[in-house]
C-alpha cells in the first residue's frame, strides 16, 4: 500500500531537514521540502481514493482521524516553511511527528461496516473539517513552541551557538506559536458548536457529557487560559511555549487515550 | 613562459616592512612599467594591500625576474636585498596559480573568508590592465581567480559565519528579535567596540539609540556622532523599562545593573525580551540576571567564544574551498599547457625535420648515382624513422597535458632537445 511509502517520505523529510543543522546546504533544504510535499500529495491521493470507494471522506474511525490530523499538520508545515523565510527547519520537527501519527494510524485495525446513518448529515463533514483544521493549527503551535524552547536553550547556553543558526528567531517562533493558536481557536470553537448541532440531530440533545465532549471542553478552556495569560499576565516566550505544549499533550490524550479509557458514542 | 608569484604578507613580514613596501594607487603604474621595461618580464600585476604586497609576473627565467623584482622592492623600501629575501615567498607555475586563487578566495587572509580581498585583487588587475601590463596568461589567470572566489563564496559556508564581535552581536540580536527594525538600543558608556556594535545594530535596522554616560556632556557628544539621543545616568532604570538591546562598556568597577533591581523591571516589562551585551571589564552587569527567562546576557568572553566557534566553522569551510581550488588549478594548468604545447610540438618536429634534411643531403652527396626510385625510398625511410621516434614522446606530452603537469615536462623536453 501507499502508507509505508508516505511514512518513509516523511522520515526522509525529517532527516534531510535535520541534516541542515549541520551542513546548512540549500540543496538539503529543498530536498526536505520536496519530500514533505510529495508525501502530502500521496496522503491526499489516499483520501481521494477512499472517497471514490465509499462515497464519503474517511472520518469515521481513529485510524483515519489520525491520518487526517497528520495531513493537516503536513500542510501547515509546508505552508509555514514556504511563506516565512528561514523557517524550513520546522520540517525537521513536524515531519517526525507526522511520521509517527501516520505509523500509528497504519497499525490500527479498521472495520468499516455499513455506514451508520447518523453520520449522513450535512453538518457532520463541516464539523470534521473545522476540527481537523483546528488540530492542525494546534499541532503547528506545539511544534513552534518546541522549537522555541530549543532555540532559547541554545541561545542561553553559549557553547552551542552554531545550532541557533538552524532555527528561526525566538520572535518568529513565539509569534508563530501564538498566531496559529489564535487562528486555531475559532476553528476549534466552531468545531465544537457544529459537533453539538450534529449531536442534536443524531441524538436529540446538544450536549451529552460524552467523554469526548468533556475533553474537548477541557482543551478549549486550557487554550483560553494560556491565551488569556499571555495577554494579561505577560506569559510570553518560555511560559507560553510550555503552556501550548501541555495543551497539546492533552489533545493527544483526548485523541488516543480517551478511546481506550472511556466508552462514548464518539468513535475516536 | 613561466608564472612567478613573489611577495610577502602578514604571515611572513612585520607591519613595519609592509608599510615601507605598500604602493599607493598613483605609484602602481610606474612600478608596473618598470617591470615590463625589462625584457625578461612579459606580463605583470601588482597587488598591494595593508596585509600583502605581491607581484604576479610572466617571465622566461624566474631567477632573473625574481632578481628584478627584489631590486625594485629594495629600492622602494631601502632594505637590503638579502634581508628582504628572508621575508619573501616564491611560487612558480602550478604553485603560483594555486597561490593566486587562494588569495582571491580569501583563504590566505588574516581573517579567513573576509570579503575585501577580492575587491582589492580586482582593483590590482584593473590597474595593470589599464596600463597594458597584462597579456593572455595573466588576463586568464586573474579572471579565473575572480570566478573561483565567487564560487567559493557560493558553494562553501566561508562567508556565512561572522567573526567580529560587533557582527556577532547583530547576529545574536537577530536570533532573539527577528528583524531589528524598530528596536531600541541603549549604549552605556563609550569605547570603540561599543560604538562599533551600536553602529552595526543601527545599520541592521535598530531605530532608536540612546546614549548614557557618567558625564552627560560625553554622552551628548557621542549621541550626536551616532545620531541618537543622550540621557542622564540616573535614568538608567527608566530606560531599561523600554529598550530591547543594551550595550554596556563603562569603566565602572562595580555592577551598574543588579539582579534585585532587574527583577522589578522584568515584571513591568511583561517578559519582553532584553538583550544585554556587556563588553566592559570588569563586568558592569550582574551575571546572575541571565537566569531571568526573558534576559539574554553575553559578556565579552561569550562573544569571543562565539567568534572563535565561527572562525572554526570558517576553517572547516576553507578546507572545502581548498579542494575546489585544487580542481580549478588543474583546469587552469591544462589550459596553460595547451597554450605552450602547440609551439613545443611544432618546434620539436621542425628540429627533427631539419636534422633529417641535413643528414639526407650529406648521404646523397656521398651517393650521387641513385635512381629517383632509390631516392624516394631513402626519403621515405628517414621520414619513417623520425615519425616513429617522435610518435611516443608526442603522445606522452599530450597525456601529461591531460594530467595537468605539463609545464614542468615541457621545459624538460625543451631542455633535452634544446628547442
Amino acid at each position: 500500500m501507499m502508507t509505508p511509502l508516505i511514512i518513509i517520505l516523511y522520515v526522509a523529510a525529517a532527516f534531510t531537514s535535520i541534516a541542515c543543522a549541520v551542513s546548512r546546504s540549500r540543496k538539503l533544504e529543498v530536498a526536505a521540502k520536496v519530500f514533505i510535499t510529495v508525501s502530502i500529495v500521496l496522503q491526499t491521493i489516499v483520501m481521494v481514493q477512499f472517497y471514490r470507494h465509499y462515497g464519503v471522506f474517511p472520518i469515521f474511525s481513529l485510524k483515519y482521524a489520525l491520518f487526517m490530523f497528520a495531513w493537516a499538520l503536513g500542510i501547515g508545515t509546508i505552508l509555514v516553511s514556504v511563506i516565512f523565510s528561514g523557517t524550513a527547519s520546522i520540517i525537521g520537527f513536524s515531519a517526525p511527528i507526522i511520521a509517527v501519527l501516520v505509523a500509528v494510524s497504519m497499525t490500527l485495525q479498521e472495520h468499516i461496516k455499513e455506514l451508520n446513518p447518523i453520520f449522513n448529515t450535512n453538518i457532520f463533514p463541516i464539523h470534521v473539517l473545522l476540527s481537523v483544521t483546528a488540530y492542525g493549527l494546534f499541532a503547528l503551535s506545539f511544534v513552534s513552541s518546541l522549537m522555541y524552547l530549543f532555540q532559547e536553550t541554545w541561545l542561553k547556553h553559549k557553547r552551542i551557538i552554531w545550532l541557533t543558526r538552524w532555527l528561526p528567531s525566538l520572535f518568529i517562533l513565539d509569534n508563530l506559536g501564538y498566531k496559529t493558536l489564535t487562528i486555531g481557536m475559532p476553528f476549534f470553537t466552531l468545531g465544537i458548536i457544529t459537533g453539538s448541532l450534529w449531536a442534536d440531530r443524531a441524538f436529540g440533545s446538544y450536549w451529552n457529557w460524552d467523554p469526548k465532549e468533556t475533553w474537548s471542553l477541557i482543551i478549549w478552556l486550557a487554550y483560553i487560559f494560556i491565551l488569556h495569560a499571555r495577554i494579561s499576565l505577560g506569559w510570553r516566550g518560555k511560559k507560553f511555549a510550555w503552556g501550548t505544549i501541555v495543551c497539546f499533550m492533552v489533545i493527544i490524550f483526548a485523541f488516543i487515550g480517551v478511546n481506550f479509557l472511556f466508552k462514548g458514542y464518539h468513535n475516536f | 613562459m613561466k608564472l612567478l608569484v613573489i611577495g610577502l604578507n602578514h604571515k611572513t613580514a612585520p607591519v613595519e616592512l609592509r608599510e615601507k613596501l605598500s604602493f599607493t594607487e598613483t605609484e602602481l603604474p610606474s612600478v608596473l612599467q618598470k617591470l615590463l621595461s625589462s625584457s625578461d618580464i612579459s606580463e605583470a600585476v601588482v597587488l598591494s594591500t595593508c596585509n600583502r604586497i605581491e607581484f604576479y609576473v610572466i617571465c622566461e627565467d624566474t631567477d632573473r625576474a625574481a632578481d628584478i623584482i627584489k631590486s625594485l622592492m629594495s629600492e622602494v623600501s631601502s632594505v637590503d636585498k638579502s634581508v628582504l629575501s628572508s621575508y619573501l615567498y616564491n611560487h612558480i607555475d602550478s604553485d603560483g596559480v594555486t597561490h593566486v586563487f587562494r588569495v582571491a578566495s580569501s583563504l590566505d587572509s588574516m581573517v579567513i573568508g573576509e570579503a575585501q580581498i577580492l575587491g582589492q585583487t580586482k582593483e590590482a588587475y584593473r590597474t595593470a590592465s589599464y596600463n597594458s601590463t597584462t597579456g593572455p596568461i595573466l588576463n586568464r589567470l586573474m579572471h579565473r581567480s575572480f570566478g573561483i572566489a565567487k564560487k567559493v563564496r557560493t558553494y562553501t559556508d566561508i562567508g556565512l559565519y561572522t567573526v567580529s564581535v560587533s557582527s556577532v552581536a547583530v547576529e545574536l540580536a537577530k536570533k532573539i528579535f527577528g528583524k531589528l527594525t524598530g528596536k531600541k538600543v541603549l549604549l552605556m558608556g563609550a569605547g570603540d567596540m561599543a560604538e562599533d556594535a551600536a553602529k552595526y545594530l543601527k545599520d541592521a535596522g535598530a531605530s532608536k539609540l540612546t546614549v548614557l554616560s557618567r558625564t552627560f556632556a560625553h554622552a551628548s557628544e557621542l549621541a550626536v556622532k551616532l545620531n541618537g539621543s543622550a540621557v542622564e545616568f540616573d535614568e538608567l532604570y527608566d530606560e531599561l523599562m523600554d529598550v530591547d538591546i543594551v550595550i554596556c562598556s563603562t569603566s565602572a568597577d562595580h555592577y551598574l545593573v543588579t539582579n534585585d533591581r532587574m527583577a522589578k523591571i522584568i515584571k513591568a516589562r511583561q517578559n519582553k525580551p532584553l538583550f544585554f551585551i556587556d563588553i566592559s571589564v570588569p563586568r558592569n552587569i550582574e551575571p546572575s540576571i541571565a537566569s531571568f527567562e526573558s534576559i539574554f546576557l553575553f559578556d565579552i568572553d561569550d562573544l569571543k567564544s562565539v567568534t572563535n566557534q565561527n572562525l572554526k566553522e570558517r576553517e572547516k569551510a576553507a578546507h572545502e574551498a581548498e579542494q575546489l581550488i585544487k580542481d580549478e588549478v588543474g583546469k587552469f594548468l591544462g589550459w596553460l599547457g595547451e597554450l605552450s604545447l602547440v609551439p613545443t610540438i611544432v618546434s620539436l618536429k621542425e628540429k627533427f625535420e631539419a636534422v633529417r634534411q641535413q643528414e639526407l643531403k650529406e648521404a646523397m652527396a656521398k651517393l650521387p648515382h641513385l635512381s629517383s626510385k632509390e631516392l624516394e625510398v631513402m626519403d621515405a625511410m628517414s621520414r619513417g624513422i623520425i615519425n616513429k621516434l617522435l610518435h611516443e614522446p608526442i603522445t606522452e606530452i599530450k597525456d601529461v597535458h591531460k594530467r595537468g603537469e605539463v609545464l614542468k615536462e615541457i621545459s624538460l623536453l625543451k631542455k633535452i632537445f634544446r628547442i
